[in-house]
């Protein structure tokens, strides 16, 4: 890195790339062939296939979408919900991550909202939205029985706001918790000690320093809120049609796959137009934070005991909500007919672990490979892009984002195009399927690492290469400890999207290989609701093991290590 | 360290490219549209007579045939199981299937059958009511007998009924409303009315029966399939016809073009037109009515008061397109 500094002006293309370290030029080949392998190349096809007809290229699908008044309004909608649910959740995830790292909470009520904050994530597919139907239906628990509420309506934009919030907020949680984490106390105690007010300390110091977090919280859940399908496609209703649906029923019920995947690339306009913003925004305002000299571990007293228990008081109604509607849903697990026969029974579970062991099987096996495979990917990237270790790390980072901005629906037809035809047939195997998750849900990883690193100070990586270190003991020893909180949260997100995402893989799921979310479709489908509950919480019991499991290691050795290398240089 | 950290990661990531193990012999993959619970005995009946084992993955109308399209150079499966029959009209359009008249199909009423054995009906799937009981009770009503019954104030915000985008019910729904008040304008000044008392058209075809189950919404119109299986785990329901009547949707198979193993294919298309494979949708209480006209129906069907038509499947093909965009454009406003 210090020779790149001294031959900035160097000419011609070799030597150019002369400038980056060999090891960080044949990782970052490796990791764009397999970005051109599972991302670009099923986008071509399916570019080809939207665009080309009778072998002349054709804006004829797209027109013909546009002239439809529906889907231009589904597209306002799909924007203000976007945004909506990215502000709110960014909002909501703050205060939990804010709460969490500088509130001064019990240890009991720190564990307490890292144990629910992992059950948002979770969320299988129907069975939620069962959940909120029996909470706040037109006879619901809460609206009918509770508030005396008659002809309440469900449907629409708020309640698909606030489904939308109460699920994607542990992402906004997570990545800016890690910030927040890595933000130094002494800063903020400085700005006390020179008498700032706390209101002061916190608007000029926390919050300008985790501004990177925000940002890439706000695309994270923006994206995601776009993409998504599966709230919507039940809470929506018809009077507030967003483009994932509009997409869905375009492929699904009018039979128009051209249409449909038309539609998705509306889509993916507003996706990368809001990265390339935000990319833009980051990049002139971050802050380095870590900066290898001693950090002292006080507790800077920056919240008020009022505001403490303020943020307490609402992260506490927030749980109340998220475990009522998981509550629900181990209820209906337990009873004969959810919503109208409450007799107990096990007679669910039975089924579980015979009729459903082998989707069982097959989506461990699945998510076991795609949790690390994805976090090593989403650390890798964040790392070579961020460090500017590779040339084109911006193109990359792009690229890399891909699959999470498209509806998943599109990524899985998108695969199919690629994959069911030499020269590379992969359709009915486990690694279809794998892929998928590893290259649909590593951005999380991704944005994560980008967001921590940038607020680590090169120069604690520039000593190590200095003193003699190459590039990958830099890595194993500097790096990989002051990013672990990201690669865990990458590892997180792509094994819970894993054992409950199903939009993409619903189109690649094959005789051989099957799994527990479409099992819980196939139950809600044939009215099986008790076998959908039993599902589902097996589902969120295997998740909430390893999450924990995750977040014990990394408390064992992540957190103390950060803290350790920071305090030795 | 570099060296294995390296070739650790290269493994990784190159071991997850092998091929599965490619399944054994004597078997036919099949996409099924039908419900699991439902198909499966059809398959393992078929497996115990001929031992020929049967693959499958279910999947809504739609996605088999968004999955036959981008299929078509390299087919996965022989055949597809179940399904209404404007999907596989839908098919022929994208040459996605193969003409195959099962043996013994005269057994089968030529209406419920394409002429020349693109798809073969082995099943019907009338449009039905479906209301919530404790509702009924409560207002002190009667199930609704006809199409205007359902304009009563006292279902009002909470009908729930298919979108028309999705795939069959919400079609078929329209296409009964306008052959039975016999106009397609009277058929839109009606929906227009009915559209007062919806509560959501739901974006799946079953989507509203767990809501009128759970008295979430009151009634709602569905196929017969979905509304007998409410019925039997137990849900408070009650099942009625419009006078007026209403169409019956055929639920077809069909052999998929160039796809593996047609022969075995062909053998299972034959043995589900006989007899013994039609009786099983009564034998399992498969809210089905079976295609053939001397085969029982299921005792947990009761058609009294039934008016059913067949869904002209020209006109079907004709109009489909034009009668959905109407309807959105002037029902749901866009």
């Amino acid at each position: 890195m210090a020779a790149r500094r001294n031959t900035p002006k160097q000419a011609g293309l070799l030597g150019g790339l002369g400038r980056y370290s060999p090891t960080a030029l044949v990782l970052g080949g490796l990791l764009w062939i397999f970005l051109a392998i599972f991302i670009l190349y099923p986008l071509y096809k399916l570019l080809y296939m939207t665009f080309v007809q009778n072998g002349t290229f054709t804006f004829a699908s797209l027109t013909r979408i546009l002239s439809r008044r529906g889907n231009r309004v589904a597209l306002v909608n799909s924007l203000k919900l976007g945004v909506i649910v990215g502000i709110l959740s960014t909002v909501v995830g703050f205060l939990f991550a804010f709460a969490r790292s500088r509130a001064n909470l019990a240890k009991g009520w720190r564990r307490f909202i890292d144990a629910i904050i992992v059950l948002p994530m979770i969320s299988p597919p129907f069975t939620l939205a069962l959940s909120m139907l029996f909470a706040f239906g037109p006879r619901g628990l809460l609206t009918y029985r509770l508030l005396g509420m008659t002809g309440s309506s469900i449907y629409g934009m708020w309640s698909t706001v606030w489904a939308q919030v109460l699920t994607y907020f542990p992402l906004a949680y997570l990545t800016l918790r890690g910030v927040l984490e890595n933000i130094n106390p002494s800063l903020e105690e400085n700005a006390f000690s020179l008498g700032g007010s706390r209101l002061r300390v916190f608007g000029t110091v926390t919050l300008p320093l985790a501004t990177p977090g925000l940002a890439n919280s706000f695309l994270l859940v923006f994206s995601a809120s776009l993409a998504d399908f599966a709230i919507p496609l039940v809470l929506a209703g018809h009077t507030f049609p967003v483009l994932s649906t509009q997409a869905y029923l375009q492929i699904t019920g009018l039979y128009d796959l051209r249409g449909g995947a038309a539609l998705s690339f509306i889509l993916l306009v507003p996706s990368l137009l809001i990265f390339f913003l935000q990319r833009y925004w980051v990049s002139r305002k971050y802050y380095v934070t870590v900066t290898g000299k001693a950090a002292s571990g006080t507790n800077a007293p920056l919240v008020s005991r009022g505001a403490k228990y303020g943020l307490l008081a609402f992260c506490l109604v927030v749980s109340a909500f998220i475990l009522l509607l998981y509550g629900m849903i181990l209820f209906g697990s337990l009873v004969k007919a959810w919503g109208a026969n409450h007799e107990f029974t096990l007679a669910n579970y039975r089924y579980l672990f015979t009729h459903g062991l082998k989707s069982i099987k097959d989506t461990l096996y699945i998510a076991f490979w795609a949790m690390p495979l994805g976090g090593l990917f989403g650390i890798l990237v964040g790392y070579l892009v961020t460090r500017k270790l590779v040339p084109a790390g911006r193109l990359m980072e792009s690229v890399s984002m891909i699959n999470y901005a498209l509806p998943g629906m599109v990524v899985g037809i998108a695969y199919l195009l690629a994959f069911n035809d030499p020269p590379l047939v992969l359709t009915g195997t486990a690694t279809i399927l794998i892929a998928a998750y590893v290259f649909r849900y590593s951005p999380t990883g991704v944005r994560a690492t980008i967001a921590t690193l940038q607020q680590i100070d090169r120069s604690i990586e520039e000593a190590s290469t200095s003193l003699g270190a190459d590039l990958v003991t830099t890595l194993r020893t500097i790096t990989v400890p002051l990013v672990l909180p990201s690669l865990f949260a990458g590892l997180e997100v792509t094994f819970t999207r894993a054992m409950t995402a199903i939009s993409a893989t619903i189109f690649l799921v094959s005789v051989n290989w099957t799994l527990i979310t479409v099992r819980i479709l196939e139950s809600a489908t044939e009215l099986e609701l008790g076998n959908a509950a039993a599902f589902s919480v097996f589902v969120i019991v295997v998740v909430y093991v390893v999450t924990l499991g995750l977040r014990g290691i990394l408390r064992l050795l992540g957190l103390a290590t950060v803290q350790e290398k920071t305090a030795v240089y | 360290m570099k060296r294995i950290i390296s070739l650790v990661l290269v493994t990784m990531l190159f071991s997850c490219l092998l091929p599965a193990a490619v399944a054994a012999q004597q078997s036919i993959d099949v996409y099924s549209i039908m419900p699991e619970s439902f198909a499966i005995p059809f398959f393992e009946a078929f497996t115990a007579k001929t031992g020929i084992k049967i693959n499958f993955v279910r999947h809504s109308a739609g996605e088999v045939l968004a999955r036959l399209i981008a299929e078509k150079n390299n087919p996965r499966v022989a055949m597809v199981f179940g399904g209404p029959a404007d999907t596989f009209a839908a098919a022929i359009a994208e040459d996605v299937l193969e003409p195959y008249i099962p043996q013994g199909v005269e057994a089968i009423p030529e209406a419920y059958r394409h002429p020349e054995g693109y798809f073969t009906g082995i099943a019907l799937n009338p449009i039905v009511f479906l209301t919530n009981k404790s509702f009924l009770e409560e207002n002190n009503m009667q199930p609704p007998k006809s199409w205007y019954d359902l304009l009563d104030p006292a279902y009002a915000n909470g009908l729930q009924m298919a979108d028309a985008r999705t795939s069959g019910t919400g079609f078929n729904r329209i296409a009964s409303i306008i052959f039975a008040l016999g106009d397609e304008e009277e058929a839109f000044d009606y929906m227009a009315k009915l559209h007062e008392n919806v509560q959501v058209y739901t974006k799946s075809g079953g989507g509203g029966t767990v809501p009128v189950a759970t008295r979430q919404a009151s009634s709602g119109v569905f196929f017969l399939v979905d509304s007998i299986e409410t019925a039997r785990r137990g849900y408070d329901v009650v099942i009625s016809f419009p006078k007026e009547g209403s169409v019956v949707s055929v639920e077809a198979m069909a052999l998929v073009k160039n796809g593996p193993n047609q022969e075995l294919a062909k053998q299972f298309m034959d043995w589900l037109v006989t007899e013994e494979a039609q009786s099983l949708f009564a034998e399992h209480h498969i809210g089905f009515l079976p295609a053939r006209p001397d085969v029982p129906v299921s005792d947990l069907i009761d058609l009294e008061g039934a008016n059913f038509f067949e869904l002209d499947l020209e006109w079907a093909a004709e109009h489909r397109q034009r009668v959905i965009e109407r309807w959105v454009e002037e029902i749901v406003g866009f």
